[in-house]
């Protein structure tokens, strides 16, 4: 089991993968839409898994990104977006992202996606 | 049985019925089986058996006959009595002769009857050849009681053994009929246990199918269609259960789970929106009230301005009089005195420019709050959008 962060910017999304990842049996420690937010979130709580979008409100995902790689650079960051977007994705993996979930996400994907980061992180 | 309930719909009524169809199938094979087993049976039966006896039985009224003929024959005097006695005897034989092919064709390979058949051939060879060498010729000869001698001596016991040999062959053909029978009845007695038994199993099997596929297809279903009516009427606190499937009824209960968590932020994203909004209201209706209140201190301190400014006027006019009438001492004792009393109006002045500088800052707050209430708004939209999705 892990302990999630997810950050996106559309409520219907958060609330959907919020439902998939308690489904796979992860526990949600926070939702937000708001890049300074998650920051702040990650640095006080134990977060083991992040999930953003490439595109945030206030705060784009890729900023995100790099903000909690400067923290801890072993940190398990998914980035997630509609097809169409190719550039952010190397982009996002050149800076360390454990992977791309792409909307429409389905949950074995993201259940596997957790469950490899995670078993290659130990 | 968590792997059939993780096939697709599709096959799992492809296996349930399919199943259905295998046992309708095997009954089916079965039962032409058994029905063409007792089809055989009865074929032969009658094309073997019945047959077989039937020559056996005429065979032996041949074999009587023929004797009677003989003894009729060794009585008669005269030449043409013997010669249609003769040719009687003659037709018989012939007669016989075919009755003995039918005979060893039917008992073919039966392993018990066909010895004693070949038996009763050579049996019946030896009598023919008594009787057309010695016997008949003896009659015709005029010997009648030598060939009675004859016939009644070792001839008659060659007739003794066909006849016996005969009863022996219909006894065995009559028991091995009556085999039959009894394997038919008790074959008939297995089959119907076994339709009964795989006919009971065939409706257990479907029925157990039909439940099952009931339970693991129609109940879920049910329950997704129930909350679904919940939250078509305003109730989002449905609780979908989770059975961890990979069907399509799993991939349904996992994206409506998906959906009213969906709709839950959204609306509570909304609610806190609204509460914002609403205190965002009582913060505007305070700062209007101030701005009005703030409108009537301007105000008055515009009266207020202006009466100062009129006694303003009146001091200076006042000097100015003093000055003309060249009281120069007096105007001095004057003027501090007017210009003790201009100071003050100078400082009221300034607290009057001081009010409605605070109620400028009150009305520059309105503008900030009707800003915020712009991006509230923008919010609020954003949101409704998210419907659209």
């Amino acid at each position: 089991m892990a302990r999630v962060l997810i950050a996106d910017s559309s409520s219907f999304i958060r609330g959907s993968l919020k439902y998939v990842l308690e489904y796979s049996g992860h526990e949600v420690v926070d939702n937000t839409d708001d890049g300074e937010k998650a920051l702040s979130i990650y640095r006080n709580f134990k977060i083991d898994v992040v999930i953003t979008n490439v595109s945030l409100g206030d705060k784009e995902g890729i900023a995100l990104l790099k903000a909690i790689k400067e923290i801890d650079k072993e940190a398990v960051v998914f980035m997630m977006s509609s097809p169409g977007h190719e550039d952010s994705v190397n982009e996002a993996l050149n800076l360390g992202a454990s992977g791309f979930i792409d909307k429409p996400f389905k949950q074995p994907e993201i259940a596997d996606m957790i469950k490899g980061a995670l078993k290659g992180k130990k | 049985m968590k792997w059939f309930v993780n096939f697709s719909t599709k096959s799992k009524l492809l296996v349930g019925f399919g199943l259905m169809i295998i046992l309708l199938a095997a009954l089916s094979a079965m039962s032409y089986i058994e029905i063409r087993g007792f089809q055989s049976m009865l074929k032969n039966l009658f094309e073997v058996d019945y047959p077989f006896s039937l020559e056996i039985a005429k065979l032996r009224n041949n074999l009587n006959r023929e004797r009677v003929l003989l003894i009729r024959m060794m009585d008669s005097t005269g030449r043409i009595e013997y010669d249609i006695l003769h040719k009687e005897i003659k037709e018989i034989d012939k007669e016989n002769n075919e009755r003995f092919e039918k005979i060893s064709g039917l008992a073919g390979n039966n392993q018990d009857i066909m010895p004693l058949v070949n038996e009763l051939t050579d049996l019946r060879k030896a009598f023919q050849k008594i009787r057309d060498t010695q016997t008949i010729p003896m009659i015709y000869a005029g010997k009648g009681k030598e060939a009675k001698t004859l016939f009644l001596g070792p001839q008659f016991e060659l007739y003794e053994k066909m006849r016996s040999t005969a009863i022996k062959i219909s006894d065995l053909s009559e028991g091995h009929a009556k085999e039959i029978m009894e394997l038919t009845n008790r074959k008939v007695k297995v089959s119907i246990y076994t339709f009964v038994i795989a006919g009971m199993l065939a409706i257990i099997i479907g029925m157990a199918m039909a439940l099952y596929m009931t339970r693991i297809i129609a109940g879920p279903l049910k329950e997704i269609s129930g909350a679904a009516e919940r939250v078509a009427y305003g109730d989002i606190t449905v609780r979908i259960p989770s059975d961890n499937r990979t069907d399509e009824v799993g991939t349904l209960m996992l994206s409506f789970g998906m959906m009213v968590e969906s709709l839950k932020m959204v609306t509570q994203e909304i609610r806190d929106a609204v509460n914002v909004l609403a205190s965002s209201s009582s913060g505007i209706l305070g700062i209007t009230t101030q701005v009005s209140s703030g409108t009537s201190e301007v105000q008055k301190s515009l009266i207020e301005v202006t009466t100062k400014v009129e006694e303003g006027k009146r001091i200076a006019k006042d000097i100015k009089s003093l000055a003309e009438q060249s009281n120069q001492e007096k105007a001095l004792t004057l003027s501090n005195k007017q210009l003790a009393e201009l100071a003050e109006v100078a400082s009221a002045v300034e607290n009057i420019g001081q009010t409605i500088a605070r109620n400028v800052e009150s009305i520059n707050q309105a503008e900030a709050t009707a800003q915020n209430l712009n991006a509230l708004g923008q919010k609020l939209k954003n949101i409704v959008e998210q419907y659209r999705f």
